[in-house]
């Protein structure tokens, strides 16, 4: 039941704090337009006067893409340049916030623009820190993930069926291990804010030891909000499939994007409430 | 089941051959003048083929022959400094790894009731020196065999296969032997063509007959080129005899764990071997045979073997996919592959197109890759186009599709000056084989097709194939054919395309337009000079102008960006619906075409129905007057979403 109510709680958080909802959405959205940036301005060059452009409406966009590939690598290589330097800050500055939703959540304060960014404040050198030994954990993961799969290799033998579902179960496995480390972060960041944390390595070693002593109710609150996000995303995408790409079509395709897309911050806004609600009940 | 059904076929075939084995062909169809007859043995235990064989050559040269050279392929993966090996830039790998080296040896070779030619045998290399290649090797004949003569030879050799390498090898159990015994040279007029072994150039041989005994484990299954005509049993052991006539070269493969599909499509049977994890593709690869022989059958010309064995090599050994062999080709195929995804339709299709150009046409390929390479690309396009769909016969998937032209086109824009296509193989420069003997190509056939008509084009085919089916055609020989069936001389279009290496791109360089500026200054009327625009006084002017309906001036300028000059129609086409095309010849870099309308122009292209596919770049032959965002605002739409899924995923874990 503590699940369930956890699970409820952080949803009626997220509910209440839109604002806050609505910072991460608009944050991601700023960051996505100067990222594509270079591609709208590349493909304008391209095709903003062109016959061929067309093509791209009429399902043949790969053979556009042949074109933008060909004719624009010094747009893809500012792309690429520029994804990654607008990644990295965008990963900070998500560091930064999620120290202002951690503390609103966990201790049950209305987001205001001050109180959160005074908290966001406070804990970004903590949580900043805490990503760097997350960091650790993915990799174990990672070489977890690596071993078994070598593992898996000698137990397949020549059967290419066996290869593909043997490599299904092991990247399943990386998934798991991915979502294990995410959680026992999330569970340190709630520690740290509670508990005014500051050494981040003992944190993580706490939030472990909180994550296996409770492992059926943080799986599986964990579990209910991925697969809340996951209802969220067949929602979108089953309709958005039908969407034609043709005049003011196009526009509603953008609307309906960018509807997911603030849903989808919210479900990430949910796994941490949530977390933050069920620790606040199982731990005095 | 398959299998069961496989081997009772089998053994009615080969109680109805006669003990001389099966004649295919009542009279020849080649010169046959490089004729085999083997009994070797495979070793599964040593890896190692060990046999002798008999070479009857003849001499159809205008030239007496004092050497006889021979190709020794094998001996490519014999060490780390072959020419093969440097070329490819490996220390061996795999080879080395596995101490697991190949190599083929000749114990001894003697004219048949004659001399032994042992002690003259040595190793040349005419295309670079290299002292450690020994893929060719010469023999000095005590007499010279002069034009029309028979020569017979007898050679004892052993092959030791390697680990499965380059289409070649084995893996556990499983066998692939091509290029794996000594094979005589070409002798031409101007002397013999005997090419070392590169990373990029595969086959040139005489045509001949293949009367093949091959002792192997009985457990084995087998597929190779040509037809089984008997089989003998002898203890753990069978014998196996196969025959292949007019063909160049003799591939074969064994391996226990065979399955057998097989179908009879208009003579010709069709047998699949696979591995059970590719039972999903086995009918896509039946059906693209089918289609292939059909299509081929009626554009180039009718195959005339009874047989053509596919394969789809098992896991370990990938290396051997996508090779083609006179009556056996290599195709490939993953377990479950999507059908939207026509992997193993286009390797099949273009393996066994190749049975027609490499196998009946026999052009030259180290020296001229493009006669069979490109060529068959370009029935490979044809055909998959035809059986797919010129815009999913790539891959489809989720709306996103590509067809097989386009996809051949992309790799050539990316490079389109690299070098020229007619140069040997070895020659090109780092990663220009595939883009000079396939992509180019293909797409210099296809303009030419588009600028003489797909009935012409096709007649074109028809005629080179016929003409030089079983024998060995130039480029130039396919160019007469060209200038022969349209009835005019395209040199100057080859002469850019296949022996030059620029690039053909036209570019719609501007467009303009605008209401035609009114009309000022002094006119001659029939009432005298009048001056415009008329002021004040509107009664006494000649304004019989002004009831002609309102004019639009248009601009459009062209560009020749590349340096290929072909003539290229120019099509404008204003917002009335009203259109205007014009050819310019492409000579000069640029032309500008003015012309006043009653409407304004819409917009203007160059090559407007894309027969150029040469052009490297389509984006820039089309210009609108009104910009067109549509496409932009729905991209920029997608890759956002796209961005922002990643950085929801980068903000997941931070």
């Amino acid at each position: 039941m503590k699940i369930f109510n956890a699970f409820k709680t952080g949803l009626s958080q997220v509910l209440a704090n839109k604002k806050m909802w609505l910072l991460f959405f608009v944050i991601q959205f700023v960051f996505a337009l100067v990222i594509v940036r270079p591609l709208c301005v590349g493909l304008d060059e391209l095709v903003g006067h062109s016959l061929t452009g067309q093509e791209i409406l009429s399902g043949n966009g790969a053979n556009v893409l042949m074109e933008y590939l060909a004719h624009k690598g010094d747009f893809i290589d500012a792309q690429k340049s520029l994804f990654l330097f607008m990644g990295i800050l965008y990963l900070i500055v998500i560091i930064f916030l999620k120290g202002g939703a951690v503390a609103c959540f966990t201790r049950g304060e209305k987001y205001s623009n001050q109180q959160f960014f005074r908290f966001s404040g406070e804990f970004f050198g903590r949580f900043f820190r805490l990503f760097f030994i997350s960091l650790i954990y993915f990799l174990a993961a990672v070489l977890i993930f690596a071993g078994i799969d070598a593992l898996l290799k000698t137990l397949t033998g020549d059967s290419e069926a066996m290869k593909v579902l043997m490599k299904v179960i092991s990247l399943a496995l990386l998934v798991f291990l991915i979502f294990l480390v995410r959680m026992a972060v999330d569970y340190a960041k709630i520690m740290t804010v509670k508990n005014d944390e500051n050494k981040m390595i003992k944190t993580s070693f706490k939030a472990w030891a909180f994550v296996l002593r409770h492992p059926a109710k943080t799986l599986g609150l964990f579990y209910m909000t991925f697969f809340f996000g996951l209802l969220i995303w067949a929602v979108y995408y089953f309709p958005g499939a039908l969407i034609p790409a043709a005049g003011l079509w196009i526009a509603m395709m953008f609307i309906w994007q960018q509807v997911f897309a603030f849903m989808r911050n919210g479900v990430n806004l949910l796994f941490l409430s949530s977390q933050a609600a069920l620790y606040n009940s199982v731990k005095p | 089941m398959k299998q069961t059904f496989f081997l009772a076929v089998l053994g009615v075939i080969l109680a109805l051959q006669p003990a001389s084995g099966q004649i295919m062909f009542k009279k020849p169809l080649s010169p046959r003048n490089a004729s085999y007859t083997m009994d070797i043995t495979l070793n599964t235990e040593t890896k190692q083929i060990e046999g002798s064989e008999t070479l009857v050559w003849r001499n159809i040269t205008s030239r007496p022959a004092q050497e006889l050279q021979f190709h020794l392929y094998m001996n490519a993966f014999k060490n780390n400094k072959s020419t093969f090996m440097k070329e490819t830039g490996s220390s061996g790998g795999k080879l080395r790894r596995e101490k697991a080296w190949g190599w083929v040896e000749i114990h001894s070779i003697r004219i048949s009731n004659g001399p032994d030619l042992t002690g003259s045998l040595v190793y040349i290399q005419p295309d670079d020196n290299n002292s450690n290649d020994q893929t060719v090797a010469k023999v000095t004949l005590p007499a010279p065999v002069r034009p029309g003569s028979e020569l017979c030879v007898d050679i004892d050799f052993t092959t030791q296969l390697p680990v499965v390498y380059r289409r070649n090898g084995y893996y556990k159990d499983f066998f692939f032997a091509s290029q794996w015994f000594p094979k005589v040279g070409v002798l031409e007029d101007a002397g013999w063509n005997c090419h070392q072994f590169h990373a990029n150039s595969e086959f040139y041989s005489d045509y001949g007959v293949y009367d093949v005994s091959l002792t192997l484990p009985k457990e084995m299954i087998i597929g190779s080129t040509g037809i089984p005509v008997k089989t003998t049993v002898n203890d753990s052991l069978q014998t196996i005899r196969i025959r292949a006539e007019d063909v160049h070269d003799f591939a074969w493969t064994a391996w226990p764990h065979w399955q057998i599909a097989e179908k009879d499509h208009n003579g010709v049977k069709i047998i699949h071997l696979y591995e059970k994890d590719h039972s999903s593709t086995v009918d896509r690869t039946l059906r693209a045979m089918e289609m292939t022989l059909d299509f081929m059958n009626s554009w180039a010309g009718s195959y005339p073997y009874p047989r053509i064995t596919v394969i789809h090599a098992p896991t370990g050994a990938y290396n051997v996919n996508g090779m083609e062999y006179p009556m056996f080709i290599t195709g490939g195929s993953f377990w479950n592959v999507p059908e939207s995804i026509k992997m193993t339709e286009n390797v099949t299709v273009h393996e066994f197109g190749h049975n027609w150009f490499y196998g009946m046409v026999g052009n030259n390929e180290f020296e001229e890759a493009w006669l069979d390479e490109g060529i068959n690309s370009y029935a490979e396009c044809r055909m998959m186009d035809e059986f797919y769909g010129k815009e999913t016969s790539m891959f489809e998937f989720r709306g996103f599709r590509t067809g097989e032209l386009p996809f051949q086109r992309l790799n050539y824009i990316q490079s389109p000056r690299r070098d020229r296509i007619l140069r040997p193989a070895w020659t090109y420069i780092g990663g220009g084989y595939g883009t000079l003997s396939y992509q180019k190509p293909v797409l210099m056939l296809w303009t030419l097709e588009n600028m003489v008509t797909r009935p012409v084009m096709d007649k074109i085919i028809h005629t080179y194939f016929q003409r030089w089916k079983f024998r060995h055609p130039h480029s130039q020989d396919f160019i007469d054919v060209v200038n022969e069936v349209t009835g005019e001389d395209y040199t100057w279009y080859f002469d850019q395309v296949l022996k030059g290496s620029g690039d053909l791109d036209f570019r719609l360089a501007s467009v303009w337009t605008g209401r035609d500026t009114e009309p000022a200054g002094m006119f001659d009327s029939d009432s005298g000079m009048v001056r415009y625009p008329v002021e004040n006084d509107t009664t006494d002017a000649d304004t019989s102008g002004s009831e002609q309906p309102e004019m639009f001036r248009s601009t459009v300028r062209v560009q020749r960006k590349g340096e290929i000059i072909i003539p290229v129609d120019i099509l404008l086409v204003f917002e009335d619906g009203d259109s205007l095309t014009y050819t310019w010849d492409g000579k000069e870099r640029w032309a500008r075409y003015r012309v006043e309308h009653p409407s304004k122009l819409a917009w203007a292209a160059v090559d407007p129905e894309g027969k150029l596919v040469l052009d490297t770049n389509f984006a820039n032959n089309s210009k609108t007057v009104e910009p067109r965002k549509g496409p932009v605002r729905y991209i920029t739409s997608r890759f956002i979403m796209f961005i922002e899924t990643a950085l929801q995923v980068m903000g997941f874990l931070g």
